[in-house]
């Protein structure tokens, strides 16, 4: 399924049908951390769609749950989910606010892409 | 279709005996039949991998078949396999538009089962004083069906929608 969304995603008013009511933020919590590294790709890259936009950009910054899923996944068993988290990370940082969101109080989106690079070594 | 079907029985190594036109036939005599059958499943299949049968595949089967298939909730197997022949469907970037328009309301107002229920509308609804309308009362009635089997259509028939109902209810990662 995760598959399905994220091939429909491509199409803009999909991802707008996704964050009208904070569907895709909602499986991330509820399911993503319990779901096969293949359907984690499927979800980040469709998370990664929707940050072509400012204001989901914003949505996705603001979620500190979501951020901290986000972030524990730099050191994925699948390379592609590292990949991904990693160009979340970038996207959301196009925005100044959001990379205050991004760090927290410790540095901690420093000491993440710091632990992901050397993860890719 | 069992609990011990995998994935890979699907694919058919020859041409299959039913064409396109005759499996569209028995299909939408019977949309159930197909989940206790898994010939006509893999006949399916096979033909969801050509490209130039997409536009009917998703024309005529996609609501009918494909996603009564993905939506099935006794059998995690049946929904499986309905959602392997809707992704084999994406695979095609001309599909994309095609599957995302197939449901909307303006496009079923076309058909003609749907022209059958507003034009009913139209000529049983009465006035709240048991009176039958005038024609100008006939025309705002029929205008008010439309906007309302509109609404109703959007809500309810919506592929987004179900996979994210089906994604946050699903506790097998297969289905994910």
């Amino acid at each position: 399924m995760s598959k399905a969304i994220r091939n429909l995603s491509q199409a803009e008013e999909v991802i707008h049908t996704l964050q009208d009511k904070g569907d895709l933020i909602d499986i991330i919590l509820e399911k993503f951390l319990a779901a096969d590294p293949f359907s984690q790709e499927n979800l980040l890259e469709t998370v990664s769609f929707a940050c072509k936009f400012e204001k989901y950009r914003l949505a996705f910054a603001s979620n500190e749950a979501f951020i901290k899923i986000l972030l524990s996944q730099v050191q994925s068993i699948s390379l592609k989910v590292t990949y991904f988290t990693i160009k979340i990370c970038r996207q959301l940082s196009k925005d100044k606010p959001n990379i205050e969101k991004l760090q927290g109080d410790n540095l901690r989106l420093t000491e993440k892409l710091i632990i992901a690079f050397k993860w890719l070594e | 279709m069992e609990d011990s079907d995998s994935l890979s029985d699907l694919e058919m190594e020859t041409q299959p005996k039913l064409s396109f036109e005759d499996l569209k036939s028995q299909l939408l005599e019977g949309p159930t039949r197909i989940a206790k059958n898994k010939e006509l499943f893999k006949t399916l299949f096979y033909y969801c991998k050509d490209s130039k049968k997409h536009a009917r595949i998703i024309k005529f089967l996609f609501w009918p078949v494909i996603m009564s298939l993905v939506q099935d909730t006794k059998n995690n197997k049946i929904s499986l396999f309905g959602l392997q022949a809707f992704n084999q469907l994406l695979t095609y970037e001309g599909s994309l538009d095609q599957v995302i328009g197939v449901g909307k309301a303006s496009k079923l107002q076309e058909q003609t089962n749907m022209q059958r229920i507003i034009k009913y509308f139209k000529y049983e609804q009465v006035k709240e004083d048991g009176s039958p309308p005038n024609e100008q009362e006939k025309e705002e009635l029929l205008e008010e069906n439309i906007r309302m089997l509109n609404e109703f259509i959007a809500k309810r028939q919506n592929p987004i929608h179900i996979l994210v109902k089906k994604i946050k209810g699903t506790n097998s990662f297969q289905i994910m």
